[in-house]
């Protein structure tokens, strides 16, 4: 992307750009997102959305500020009691970050679009959804679905909070694992690493020198005079690994040598062979990456996928993926470490090319020109290649249909005590029934007690359990009458949470960077701990 | 009506605090529409503090304020920058270089009704123990382990015994700690004396990943980051002699900045430039508002239960991360019978008794669990108290020096407990039980 961002926006986002780069924010200033209903979980995630710089938010409701809403919406002020809430909360929105293109409130019933108007979300990339009774929002939900439009549920209830996640298909080139495993090869090293390796003698070094040899340089030299003694073969069982540590530490000159420590703590790469994670195995045999299967209208992240999987087959010899190209910081003298930089990147950069010429052939089939994909999007794709992800959720007609509910699997954590957060969802689940048939949610009458309408959502939860294959009695009423204490209240700090967490998938989801949750999150604020289940 | 008695406006928390739970906590009684004794302690009556008004800070004061709370104190001795704006959302363009918590406090009581937030713009070490005590609860968002121990400690040494000898409940003063990084945070609750301290827990933060060994940066730097810490830590003190590097400074970057690539090119090392120049200096953590607003709400919700009993508060640490989906790890963290600041039992040293005092000293600089930056010995207790080494005050200090060469066993006997005070630990000591080797 050419795009370059202004001085004021550096200076501005820089604590967030040092997060997804330039990249990651030019998506997100494209993105516009719809927004249904403006209770405090949404407009807490339209915060947390217009002040790193989201593109546009169009917010949705037809209900007008009450007194209950002074009380729990940070976006209103006195003066916008009896207003459209969605006008009002829109205005106090832009004003947090005047970088923002729009931030508009539609006074109108999103239950009514949705039955009446359902293309009204084509012109959005992404849809949010808060206090939409349930049949409005199964609706949503396979409108959505049909469109390949991302949607997000949230909704809060007394201490519990509820985030689903719905997208038809994600796929992730940067998904950042905290731990990302090294690609150094040791296992299986490469000609050319092994060519650099041979030129070592530790004999021939003086004492500063052997301390600084890198660490990959002593475990190739050890794995292979190894599996020169053992028919090929790596250590193949917890005695011979010891023994191969023992072998590496026996190197050493003196215990302080720093490099022979890591080698010491690093050997599992020697040992380990090289192999494709399952993630991304899955990836190259999903069909979109046959490249006999790439289209005009396939996809960059597919026609690399095609790419990468005729790469493998061909220059990886059936095993490898390109190579990354990137090595740790250990302890070695400057010049041997940039040598052995180079090494790596010089593989790194030929896989590349060759990885280019299946692109550019892919792409000469399907009439497109080599600069369809960029060669930073390639190099960034091969250097992913070991993280890539593609996922598709499942829906919630998949989730709320008792036919092709999974939540009977998950039985057992039921038996926990009332706190398990299954219990949360599935009270929440009745709730939505409730609400659907009586247009309220449970007790939601604040000078009524707790009872009020105990006996008839009570019904609600036997009825969804049952239909659910699971038992009748499997929660507890102190549960079920806490829930309808909850009346339907919605706590500030609560719908901050789950706004927190909600507009952090929405950035993880639109950056398409970090992997987000799949597919349901459960908050709970009693225990202030979470769950997040697939659905 | 005035604004602050708009009719629902605290509907939300009326369902909790009117109706009865099993889930409670102990010591819950229910409001009446007629006496809301729990709504009235929480909007008249509490009193809170609020450490830091920046990226926590502002999400803590806004959720504060929306959970019913009027007397709130904020405290930050820091002004607004620009780099603050894509998350401390109570700022703006206009109020770049203004004291941080001055312009929160403004914001709050504009924005929300009855609010009644009072401004310090302070350091949190320049207030009185008497401004400590007036608060019912405290909450933390700080963005430095040293000001943590700061607070922590100062809080442990508040807590008196009653005429039983138990911890006196009303001189404990509940600290609701939040901490965040990119897409991590961890919100804890200290109930000082009771729970586990900030200082139990001190090795879970971990050490300064650019803290890089000397000999690397000297000789044999690989990476763009060593060339910046080259400059910083030993070509800027020689060059710029007597010149206090401000890491806030556009000249001081640059010239930093520029050393650093000249150095890189020699070696052959790619990669120095400014934006990084700038994040290694001044130790740049990324930061969002999601990840603030999700760790701050957790500590109001926190802070909401102890104060209303409308049900069970955190025991006691929540750690988040929300890079791989959305985890969070919730867990007691126990408190150490050996806690300097906490702690009831003393810490058993071996040393050989012809080391010197200053030996010691160094060995105690050494241990990490303590991290110390300059103690102060003293062996014996009230009538039989000596000292042994004291940094302060200068003439005491200069009168002690000698006893820094002298070999242990000359100033004191195996067994002997020492009391070491430190800095970084104020109004605590670690107590050594100090035995010689054979």
């Amino acid at each position: 992307m050419a795009e370059t961002l202004s001085v004021d926006k550096e200076q501005k986002y820089d604590r967030q750009l040092r997060l997804w780069g330039r990249d990651g924010q030019i998506r997100l200033e494209k993105a516009h997102i719809c927004v249904l209903g403006s209770n405090a979980a949404a407009t807490e995630t339209v915060k947390n959305l217009v002040l790193p710089g989201i593109g546009k938010v169009t917010i949705i409701d037809n209900k007008n500020v009450a007194g209950r809403d002074l009380g729990s919406n940070f976006f209103l002020v006195h003066d916008s009691l009896g207003k459209s809430r969605a006008q009002e909360t829109a205005k106090y929105l832009h004003e947090l970050n005047d970088d923002v293109e729009l931030v508009e409130g539609i006074h109108a019933d999103p239950v009514q679009l949705i039955n009446n108007e359902p293309t009204f979300i084509k012109k959005y990339s992404l849809i949010v959804a808060s206090e939409l009774p349930q049949n409005a929002l199964l609706k949503l939900g396979e409108l959505c679905h049909q469109a390949h439009i991302p949607l997000l549920v949230l909704n809060i209830y007394g201490f519990v909070g509820w985030l689903r996640t719905v997208l038809p298909e994600h796929d992730i080139v940067e998904s950042k694992p905290d731990f990302p495993p090294s690609d150094l090869r040791i296992s299986d090293p490469f000609p050319e690493l092994l060519t650099y390796v041979n030129t070592w003698d530790f004999e021939k070094l003086n004492s500063t020198q052997h301390a600084h040899i890198p660490f990959p340089v002593i475990l190739v030299k050890a794995i292979e005079a190894w599996k020169a003694s053992h028919g090929g073969a790596l250590p193949a069982n917890t005695k011979e690994k010891d023994e191969f540590k023992k072998s590496i530490l026996a190197l050493s000159w003196k215990a302080e040598e720093q490099n022979f420590a890591e080698a010491h703590n690093a050997a599992l790469q020697a040992f380990i062979p090289y192999s494709i994670p399952s993630a991304v195995q899955a990836v190259l045999d999903d069909a979109k990456a046959n490249a006999d299967n790439i289209t005009a209208e396939s996809s960059p992240f597919w026609i690399l996928a095609a790419a990468v999987r005729l790469f493998v087959a061909k220059e990886g010899h059936g095993k490898f993926l390109p190579l990354m190209g990137a090595i740790p910081d250990m302890e070695a003298e400057t010049n041997t470490y940039i040598d052995l930089q180079n090494v790596y990147k010089h593989k790194a950069e030929a896989d590349q090319a060759a990885v280019r010429a299946h692109v550019n052939a892919i792409l000469t089939r399907i009439g497109k020109g080599p600069e369809t994909i960029s060669d930073d999007l390639l190099t960034l794709f091969c250097k992913n290649a070991l993280f890539i992800r593609v996922f598709r959720y499942r829906t919630l007609a998949e989730e709320f249909n008792p036919e092709t509910s999974t939540v009977a699997e998950s039985s057992w954590q039921l038996e926990d005590t009332a706190t398990n957060n299954l219990h949360w969802y599935l009270l929440i689940r009745a709730a939505l029934r409730f609400e659907q048939q009586h247009g309220r949610l449970p007790s939601s009458d604040v000078n009524a007690d707790s009872m009020q309408d105990y006996n008839e959502y009570k019904n609600h939860v036997q009825t969804l359990l049952k239909e659910h294959g699971l038992a009748e009695d499997a929660l507890s009423n102190d549960s079920i009458k806490e829930f309808c204490r909850y009346g339907g209240s919605q706590l500030h700090s609560l719908g901050a949470i789950l706004g927190g967490v909600a507009s952090q998938e929405i950035l993880k989801i639109t950056t398409k960077q970090w992997i987000p949750v799949n597919n349901t999150y459960i908050f709970n604020g009693m225990c202030s701990n979470s769950s997040s289940y697939e659905f | 009506m005035s604004a602050a008695d708009i009719e629902g406006r605290w509907d939300h928390i009326d369902y909790l605090l009117r109706r009865e739970s099993e889930f409670a906590a102990p010591g819950f009684e229910v409001d009446t529409a007629e006496e809301p004794s729990t709504k009235h302690f929480l909007t008249e009556d509490a009193r809170i503090l609020v450490i830091g008004a920046g990226g926590l800070g502002c999400e803590i004061l806004k959720d504060l304020a929306l959970s019913g709370f009027k007397n709130i104190d904020v405290i930050d001795m820091d002004t607004i920058d620009v780099s603050n704006l894509n998350r401390q959302f109570l700022f703006r363009k206009k109020d770049v270089g203004r004291p941080k918590a001055e312009v929160a406090a403004e914001f709050i009581n504009t924005r929300v009704p009855g609010a009644k937030v009072q401004a310090h713009y302070k350091a949190i070490q320049d207030m009185p123990l008497e401004f400590y005590q007036d608060f019912n609860l405290i909450i933390a968002g700080l963005d430095s382990v040293k000001a943590r121990r700061w607070i922590n400690s100062t809080l442990v040494s508040l807590v008196e015994r009653d005429d039983d000898g138990n911890w006196d409940a009303d001189t404990i003063i509940p600290l609701i700690d939040g901490g965040t990084e990119a897409f991590k945070g961890q919100a804890r609750v200290i109930l000082p004396r009771i729970t586990s301290c900030f200082e139990c827990s001190l090795e879970l933060f971990p050490a300064d990943p650019l803290n890089f060994q000397m000999c690397t940066l000297a000789n044999t730097p690989r990476q763009p980051e060593h060339c910046i810490e080259y400059i910083t830590l030993m070509v800027w003190p020689d060059e710029r002699k007597g010149e206090k590097l401000d890491k806030d400074n556009p000249d001081h970057m640059m010239w930093i900045f520029n050393k650093a690539s000249e150095r890189a090119n020699t070696f052959g090392i790619k990669g120095v430039t400014l934006k990084l120049t700038q994040g290694v200096v001044k130790r740049i953590i990324p930061a969002i508002a999601a990840t603030n607003a999700i760790i701050a709400a957790a500590c109001v919700n926190e802070v909401f239960k102890i104060a209303t009993r409308s049900a069970n508060y955190l025991d006691n640490y929540m750690m988040y991360n929300g890079t791989e989906s959305v985890y969070t790890n919730t867990f007691a963290f126990e408190k150490k019978a050996q806690c300097p600041v906490c702690g009831s039992e003393s810490i058993t040293w071996t040393i050989a008794g012809e080391k010197t005092l200053q030996q010691l000293i160094e060995e105690l600089l050494a241990e990490t669990r303590f991290q110390l930056s300059a103690p102060s010995i003293s062996v014996g207790s009230e009538s039989k108290k000596r000292n042994l080494y004291m940094r302060n005050p200068r003439v005491l200090e200069e009168q002690l020096r000698p006893n820094l060469d002298k070999p242990l066993k000359d100033l004191i006997q195996s067994g002997d407990v020492l009391f070491i005070t430190d800095p970084n630990l104020p109004s605590a000591a670690i107590e050594l039980n100090v035995k010689f080797t054979a």
